[in-house]
C-alpha cells in the first residue's frame, strides 16, 4: 500500500521548506518566511471563499499562498484566486499581521512533474497570471513560462531548489485529499496506542485530528465523520478485526479490544494486503484527470 | 535517604574487593552495589504495574524514597527507588547481578510499563560518561539485520565483542577505530571510570542500559555523585529531543498549523534489504520494542506509522537507504530515540549518529 497522495507530498514539501531540518533545504525559512496557516479560508466580496492549501507570512507586510495541485486546476478556483486582493486579506483577518501594514502577497500553484503539462495547460495556457512551481524527484523549480511572483525574492528562491533526499512526508500525516488508505493507517496506529478504546465518531475525530476538527465547518465535520464511519465499517467487516472492533447502536459507541502487539501487527498486515488487492481490482478515474477542456 | 545511604555505605565498606576483570559479574553472581537510572512516565513508584509477586513496594519516611522488598529463597533483600527526580528514578540494589537484571527486565522491559532504561548509546558512553579517569571498556556488537543472504554475511561484520581493562583505554579504542574492517562493530557496551571526590573514590562500570556497577570504593556519596552527573547529562539530551525535535499541530484563529522538526539517524552504511530491516525493527520485540505500519513510498523510502511499546505513544519514521527521520509527536517520549539509537549501534552499525538541524551530533 503506497497510497501517500501527491497533494500531501506537495504540502509536506512546502512545510519542510519553511522548517529547519537536518537534511532538507529550507529556503523559505532562510529568507524569513514562517508557516502561518494550513488550509486558510478567505471570504471574497461575492460570498464565495478562496481556500489555498497553505499560507506563509514574512516580516510585517507580506503573505504567500500556495495551492497544491496534482493535476489540472478547476476554472472556478482560478477565478476566485484572480479576484483575491489585499483588501480581502485585510477584511478577512486571515493573518496575524497587522492589517495596516499588509501590502504584498503572492499566490502560486505548486504541482508535480508527472502532471506538469495538465497544470500548465489549465493555469498558463488559459491566460491565468499565477506562477507555477513544480516538484520533481530531486528539485523544485519555477516554470519560466508561467506568471511572475510579485516579490522577486520568491523568483530567486524558487528558480531552482535542489535536494538529494526524498521530501519529508510526516509533518502532515494526512490531508483531506488523501485516499482512505492513509486514514486507515492513521486509525490502525491510533488503535494500537489505546487500551480497550471506546469512542464515538466525534471523539475519534477529536483524538485523531483535533487541529482540523476545531476549525472545520459543521458540513466539513459531517463529511469527515461519514468517511471515517465508512472506513470503520470496512475494518469491522474484515475477518481479522470482526471480533476486535464492534459498534453498539444504542450508545453509538465503538469499542476496540486491545490485543498483543505481535498479533495486532499480523492482523494489520493482512488487512492492508487485502485492501491493496481490492484497490487494484477497482479502476479509479479521478475527475481532475479529465478537467482539460 | 540518609538511612539508605548509610546502609549502602556500610555494605560497601564490608564488601570483599574484586577486580573489574573478575568473572563474577559475567557469571551474574557478583553482589556489587548497582544503580540503574530509569526513565519514568509514572507519577510515583506506587503506581508500578504488573510487578512479580516476589516484589512489594512500600513508602519510606522520605517521601521520594521507596523500599522494594524482594523475597528470595534466602529471605528478604531490598532494592531502593529514589524518585526525587520525577522523570529519572534511581534504582539502588546490592543483589546478585543476574538476578537483579531479571528483576529489572520484569519491572521495566514489559510493554506498557511506562518505564524504560536510560539508553546509553556507544557515543554517549564514550563522550558523556567520561567522568574521572578511564579504566577500561567493553565492546559488544551483533548484526541482527543480516538476512539469510550469505553474500551479505561475508561482506559485513556479524559479531564482535571484547573486554579491555587496563591503562589508557581511550588510546586502545582509538587504535581499534583505525581499522575500517571492524569500525562498524566497535560499539561500546560499557566503560570503566575511576571517580574521585573529597569524600573518597569509586571505580564504576557504566553500561548501555544506564546501569552503574560500583566495583570498588569507599564512598557511597561519590558513587551517587557520579550517577547524578551522568543522569543530568542524559536528562539534558532527552529534554533537548522533546523540546526541539517534536512536531506539533495546533489550531489557530485562522486554521491550523504545524510546528517543530525531526531528528535524523544517519547510518554509515546502506540498508541492503529494506524489507528485512523494517521487519526486524518493527517486530514489536526486544530490544527495539516498536510497533509500526510501514508504507513503501518508493524503492528507497519507507514511511512508518509507529507506536513506542513502552509508553504506547505514537510517532513516525521515514526510513531511507542510510538514514531514519524520526518525527516525535506532541506526547512522544524522547527516550524512544535514545533506545533506537543505542540498539541500532549494537545491532546494525556502531557508526550510526543522531543529528540535529545545525549538523550537530546529538548522539
Amino acid at each position: 500500500m503506497s497510497s501517500f497522495s501527491n497533494t500531501s507530498r506537495l504540502l509536506n514539501c512546502l512545510v519542510a521548506f519553511a522548517t529547519k531540518t537536518p537534511d532538507f533545504p529550507c529556503p523559505l525559512y532562510d529568507k524569513g518566511f514562517q508557516l502561518e496557516t494550513i488550509e486558510p479560508v478567505i471570504l471574497l466580496p461575492d460570498g464565495h471563499a478562496a481556500k489555498p492549501d497553505i499560507q506563509f507570512r514574512r516580516n510585517e507586510n507580506q503573505l504567500l499562498f500556495f495551492e497544491c495541485k496534482d493535476g489540472a486546476c478547476e476554472r472556478d478556483q482560478l477565478e476566485r484566486y484572480k479576484q483575491l486582493s489585499i483588501d480581502d486579506l485585510k477584511r478577512g483577518r486571515v493573518t496575524s499581521l497587522p492589517g495596516s501594514s499588509l501590502n504584498l502577497f503572492d499566490l502560486s500553484y505548486f504541482g508535480t512533474k508527472g502532471k506538469e503539462d495538465k497544470l500548465m495547460y489549465s493555469v498558463v495556457n488559459m491566460g491565468n497570471p499565477f506562477p507555477l512551481v513544480i516538484l520533481d524527484e530531486h528539485e523544485v523549480f519555477w516554470h519560466a513560462s508561467s506568471g511572475q511572483f510579485k516579490d522577486p525574492l520568491l523568483t530567486a528562491i524558487f528558480g531552482k531548489i535542489e535536494f538529494e533526499r526524498p521530501v519529508p512526508l510526516s509533518f502532515i500525516p494526512f490531508c483531506a485529499s488523501d485516499d482512505d488508505d492513509t486514514i486507515i493507517i492513521c486509525l490502525l496506529q491510533h488503535f494500537m496506542s489505546r487500551f480497550e478504546y471506546s469512542f464515538t465518531l466525534d471523539e475519534l475525530l477529536n483524538d485523531l485530528f483535533p487541529q482540523v476538527v476545531n476549525y472545520y465547518s459543521v458540513k466539513g465535520k459531517d463529511e469527515m465523520k461519514g468517511r471515517i464511519g465508512r472506513i470503520l465499517k470496512t475494518i469491522m467487516m474484515h475477518d481479522e478485526f470482526s471480533s476486535a472492533l464492534s459498534y453498539d447502536n444504542n450508545t453509538q459507541r465503538y469499542t476496540f479490544r486491545t490485543m498483543a502487539p505481535v498479533a495486532y501487527r499480523r492482523k494489520c498486515q493482512k488487512f492492508i494486503e487485502d485492501c491493496s488487492k481490492k484497490a487494484k481490482e477497482t479502476l479509479y478515474i479521478r475527475l481532475e484527470d479529465f478537467d482539460e477542456t | 535517604m540518609k538511612d539508605m545511604k548509610e546502609q549502602l555505605q556500610s555494605y560497601l565498606l564490608g564488601e570483599v574487593e574484586e577486580d573489574e576483570e573478575s568473572e563474577e559479574e559475567e557469571r551474574g553472581n557478583d553482589k556489587k552495589i548497582k544503580t540503574y537510572i530509569i526513565e519514568s512516565n509514572l507519577p510515583t513508584p506506587e503506581k508500578l504495574r504488573g510487578l512479580p509477586p516476589s516484589l512489594t513496594v512500600s513508602k519510606s519516611a522520605d517521601e521520594s524514597l521507596y523500599n522494594v522488598e524482594v523475597k528470595t529463597s534466602r529471605g528478604s533483600e531490598y532494592l531502593f527507588i529514589d524518585s526525587s527526580d520525577s522523570r529519572f528514578w534511581l534504582f539502588h540494589a546490592a543483589l546478585e547481578s543476574g538476578y537483579l537484571n531479571s528483576i529489572m527486565d520484569e519491572v521495566v522491559a514489559r510493554n506498557d510499563s511506562k518505564l524504560d532504561y536510560s539508553w546509553f548509546a556507544s557515543s554517549f558512553l564514550e563522550r558523556q560518561c567520561n567522568i574521572g579517569g578511564g579504566s577500561g571498556f567493553g565492546l559488544r556488537y551483533k548484526n541482527s539485520f543480516i538476512g539469510r543472504n550469505k553474500d551479505l554475511d561475508q561482506k559485513y561484520l556479524r559479531t564482535f565483542s571484547m573486554l579491555f581493562w587496563g591503562g589508557r583505554p581511550d588510546e586502545v579504542l582509538a587504535g581499534l577505530k583505525k581499522n575500517p574492517d571492524i569500525a562498524s562493530g566497535l560499539t561500546l557496551s560499557r566503560v570503566g571510570r575511576v571517580f574521585r571526590t573529597d569524600d573518597g573514590e569509586t571505580r564504576e562500570q557504566i553500561s548501555r542500559k544506564g546501569k552503574f556497577t560500583l566495583f570498588r570504593g569507599d564512598s557511597i556519596d561519590t558513587h551517587i555523585l557520579a550517577v547524578d552527573t551522568i543522569r543530568n547529562r542524559y536528562a539534558s539530551l532527552i529534554r533537548n529531543l522533546e523540546t526541539n525535535f517534536r512536531v506539533r499541530s495546533s489550531s489557530t484563529e485562522w486554521g491550523y498549523k504545524v510546528e517543530g522538526t525531526y531528528c535524523l539517524i544517519q547510518m554509515s552504511k546502506e540498508i541492503e534489504d529494506m524489507r528485512h530491516f523494517v521487519s526486524v525493527l518493527l517486530s514489536c520485540q526486544q530490544p527495539f520494542l516498536l510497533f509500526g505500519i510501514p508504507q513503501a513510498i518508493s524503492g528507497s523510502l519507507v514511511k512508518v506509522s509507529a507506536v513506542d511499546l513502552h509508553t504506547y505513544d505514537k510517532f513516525d519514521m521515514e526510513i531511507g537507504r542510510d538514514f531514519i527521520r524520526v518525527f516525535l509527536r506532541e506526547r512522544s517520549c524522547g527516550n524512544v530515540v535514545a533506545r533506537l539509537m543505542t540498539n541500532l549501534q549494537e545491532f546494525y552499525d556502531s557508526q550510526t549518529k543522531l543529528m540535529g538541524v545545525d549538523n550537530e551530533q546529538l548522539l
